[in-house]
């Protein structure tokens, strides 16, 4: 049988080497002290001379990110590792060391070692611990560039920036290597570090239990050749540039187990409607949210996801990611929604958690109660606020509105041309209003309502009655008022005063100056620019004539001569009036006196008899 | 006192103009004796009252005073509207500005149509019945109202006598026909200013607005002062809405229309005497 005969020739393989290890280390003990004291022979270092100090277990190393990372090895776990058995020495996968101390990298020197008998820490020219295991795994392609694909799934998620991708040393370990496949559990214990459920699901397959001894993860996924694809096109596109996921390390690492599939652009859900969403998580757009810079987790806004693949809502299967070889082929998962809509509306549930506040604010606002009439394409938090990009409310006061225009694409347009949409666009003001600054942040009025015409007057004059801000922009303050004296002016007084829900029938500010489209009174294009105000005026009065619309309101600029003559003609009339009434009432006065004299005169002689 | 006496010699024939125009003088006389006489009620108890408003006289005050209270206080409401107290009523008790202004117009056509029925009856009482008019300006009333003033002065103690009404009373009607005559037009403007703005300036309407407010002041405030004064508070005169006035008020009050109509009273007797 040739299998019988290779098996044996193996054993005859290994007992030879194993002797031969033997020999050498004997050797080498014995030689060790040797070479240390000729310490100018540029020979390769022994694993004695490395043992030497690696075996302090107060020996530590600091990567650029200030962690500690141990650099004790263990001589016998080594020693009884495959390397170990072969003979294998540490400057075989340590290849950069070939002097000790490792004075020609320049990190270690006699006195960092030898002060005292504290912990005794060197600076390694890493950036980080993985960095580090990174650098000394690529040693491994060296001897086993035959199992070293580039092609596996592991090599295609380390090539786009995961470092926690599992490396060689990640399955096989470092030092104390063992062949993965003796016992045959260690395989299933191995996967089973990262693929945490499919373990378990495992544990539970018929394949399992048929054989728990034979069959492993090794034997559908072939190790190393994990879902081969074509060389030409290893490196999945990016949708991260590598710069940028330098700054991986304000993710946790559960942000980081999850971007191992969510950074992938070809990564789709499948609702079942069959409407489709991106599942792609943009790295930098989550890096630069208010939740990345708070250093959020994924799992803070997912928190019905505790396991990955996500096989405890059973979306994930194996095939769902693994049945194409092509990296470029859309990977689409089933997600346990109606659809898309109803995925958003459930994550949006997450919000509450800290952001109560302003879901109660929200409570009675339009969209809420748009909502609750059964629009589900009512505004979540996510829709104006951005889910994975959560810009904070202070940003740029332009996209307030430009957030609005996300669905309110008239009204938008109507607002950029107006004279506050332009100040606050191409100006920048921060005075000017936004959406929200008439309308609400949360708790959105709906302009229908009877609350937000009543309020109308309010809401203009908050800015238009400060003298301060309007002198900033040459407009008057003093023209508009809430107890304006105007025929439009009292009973908008009126209601203001009272704030009562009923329909304000007379006009309120935008009924003449427009909602959206407010301009300039000396805009050629404002409603209330001479020319267009007669029609402005006709939308209520249908009669009105050119004249009528030349009225004084009380709140345009008035003509000197205009404003004589009214009041001139009220003055004159007025002390008129008051002349009469007096005189009235001085003669009503005369009559009481002379009454009086009279009643004086009747009773005196009724007490003189 | 008798203008014509009885007893005048029988008219020339040839002369028959004028024979025709004292006859119809003599009718006028007849007629006016007549109802003036006719004026005395005798009461169950032997007393005798005077009547001094007709029933249209007694209807027309009725509908004056009704509307004129309802536009006073709808008006003055919404003068005022800046008032909280005043908002809070308008909006509880009317339901809102609109409602109130919709009963000031109604009743506003209401007072109009009060007033045209009012000059239709004083054009007839001119040019049909052919009776002077009382209230009419008179050059006595500017002697009357010095010689009033002097005696409440005390520069005199002579009162003066007043016949159908007192200068108060003329003053008083007066100058409520100038108010109606000012706040009529005015109101107008107000209700269709865009129309009325078709022909006159819109000036007009802001002048027309502080016009038609300061007068419903002063028109309220004249009321609740001079009017009430002289007909409630000085004494009180129902006579308006019984239409009737004791002897005693009518001798004190108008003493030579008194006269005339004891007089008159007296020639019917002695007519029908005669008769």
């Amino acid at each position: 049988m040739p299998v019988s005969k290779r098996m044996t020739n193996n054993k005859l393989l290994i007992a030879f080497l194993v002797a031969l290890l033997l020999l050498g280390l004997e050797w080498l003990a014995r030689t060790g002290g040797a070479n240390a004291a000729s310490n100018d022979s540029p020979a390769r270092l022994t694993n004695a001379n490395c043992i030497m100090c690696h075996q302090d277990e107060q020996l530590n190393g600091f990567t650029r990110d200030s962690l500690r990372v141990n650099l004790t090895v263990d001589e016998q776990g080594y020693n009884q590792s495959v390397h170990g058995q072969a003979g294998v020495l540490c400057v075989g996968c340590h290849s950069t060391f070939t002097t000790y101390p490792h004075s020609e990298v320049e990190q270690v020197t006699c006195e960092q070692c030898h002060v005292d008998n504290a912990t005794i820490v060197v600076p390694l020219p890493h950036d980080n611990g993985r960095a580090m295991e990174a650098h000394f795994n690529e040693t491994c392609k060296n001897c086993h560039a035959d199992v070293y694909s580039a092609n596996s799934i592991h090599a295609a998620v380390a090539a786009s920036g995961q470092v926690n991708a599992p490396l060689c040393t990640d399955c096989h370990g470092a030092h104390e290597i063992q062949s993965p496949a003796v016992p045959p559990e260690r395989i299933i214990t191995t996967c089973s570090r990262c693929h945490t459920d499919v373990y378990e699901d495992f544990l539970s397959n018929q394949h399992y239990a048929a054989d728990p001894l034979t069959q492993t993860c090794a034997d559908c996924h072939i190790p190393h050749e994990l879902q081969a694809a074509p060389a030409e096109v290893t490196p999945t596109p990016q949708p991260t540039p590598v710069e940028e996921t330098g700054g991986q390390t304000y993710l946790s690492l559960w942000n980081s187990t999850c971007t191992m599939c969510h950074v992938y652009p070809n990564l789709i859900g499948k609702a079942a409607d069959t409407s489709t969403v991106s599942l792609t998580v943009l790295e930098q757009e989550l890096s630069k949210s208010v939740h990345g810079k708070a250093g959020l987790g994924c799992a803070a806004c997912h928190p019905s996801i505790t396991g990955y693949p996500h096989h405890d809502v059973e979306q994930v299967s194996c095939s769902t990611c693994h049945a194409s070889t092509d990296p470029e082929a859309m990977i689409i998962a089933d997600l346990p929604y109606e659809s898309t809509r109803a995925l958003s509306i459930d994550l949006n549930e997450a919000c509450y958690s800290c952001h109560e506040e302003e879901f109660e604010a929200s409570a009675n606002s339009m969209h809420t109660k748009s909502f609750e009439d059964g629009n589900m394409y009512a505004p979540l938090c996510v829709d104006c606020h951005g889910s994975h990009a959560v810009q904070p409310a202070q940003g740029s006061r332009a996209s307030i509105s430009q957030s609005c225009a996300k669905c309110h694409t008239a009204a938008y347009t109507s607002y950029q041309s107006s004279v506050h949409g332009e100040a606050v666009e191409k100006d920048g003001s921060l005075d000017a209003p936004t959406c929200a600054d008439c309308h609400g942040m949360h708790n959105v009025t709906g302009p229908g309502e009877t609350g937000f015409r009543n309020a109308t007057v309010a809401i203009c004059t908050r800015c238009h009655a400060d003298q301060e801000m309007m002198s900033r922009y040459g407009v008057a303050s003093d023209l508009f008022t809430p107890d304006m004296d105007s025929f439009h002016g009292i009973p908008l007084s009126l209601f203001n005063q009272q704030g009562l829900d009923q329909t304000v029938s007379n006009p309120v500010c935008y009924d003449c100056h427009g909602v959206h489209t407010i301009r300039k009174s000396d805009d050629p294009l404002s409603t209330v620019y001479p020319a267009n105000l007669l029609g402005t005026c006709q939308k209520c009065h249908p009669d009105a004539s050119s004249r009528f619309a030349s009225a004084d309101l009380g709140h345009t600029r008035s003509s000197a001569s205009g404003l004589s003559l009214k009041s001139g003609i009220e003055l004159i009339y007025a002390s008129l009036i008051f002349i009469l009434f007096a005189l009235l009432v001085i003669y009503i006065l005369l009559d009481v006196r002379k009454r009086r004299v009279e009643k004086k005169q009747l009773s005196q002689p009724v007490t003189g008899d | 006192m008798t203008t014509t006496n009885p007893e005048t010699p029988a008219v020339q024939p040839e002369n028959f103009k004028a024979a025709h125009a004292q006859k119809q003088a003599r009718a006028l006389h007849l007629r006016r004796t007549f109802a003036l006489a006719d004026r005395v009620r005798v009461m169950a108890d032997g007393s005798r009252r005077i009547v001094r408003f007709k029933s249209v006289e007694i209807v027309e005050h009725w509908l004056l005073l009704i509307t004129f209270a309802i536009l006073g206080f709808t008006g003055l409401l919404q003068l005022f509207a800046r008032v909280s107290f005043l908002a809070w009523t308008i909006n509880t008790i009317f339901g809102g500005i609109d409602n109130l202004n919709a009963i000031h117009e109604v009743t506003a056509l209401a007072f109009g149509g009060l007033c045209v029925f009012h000059f239709v009856r004083i054009l007839t009482i001119w040019f049909v019945k052919r009776e002077p008019g009382a209230m009419l300006p008179r050059s006595g009333d500017g002697s009357a109202l010095k010689a009033m003033l002097r005696y409440n002065l005390g520069s005199t103690k002579e009162r003066p006598l007043f016949d159908r009404f007192t200068i108060e009373e003329k003053l008083g009607y007066w100058a409520m026909l100038i108010f109606a005559l000012i706040m009529l037009p005015t109101g107008i403007i107000l209700w269709v200013p865009t129309i009325v703005t078709q022909v006159v300036p819109t000036s007009v309407i802001q002048i027309a607005r502080s016009i038609h407010g300061m007068t419903a002041i002063f028109g309220v405030l004249a009321v609740l002062t001079w009017h009430l004064y002289f007909t409630v508070f000085k004494e009180r005169n129902s006579s308006i809405f019984t239409g009737m006035m004791s002897e005693q008020e009518m001798k004190k009050n108008h003493p030579l229309e008194y006269e005339r109509i004891i007089a008159a009273r007296e020639e019917v007797q002695k007519l029908s005497k005669g008769n």
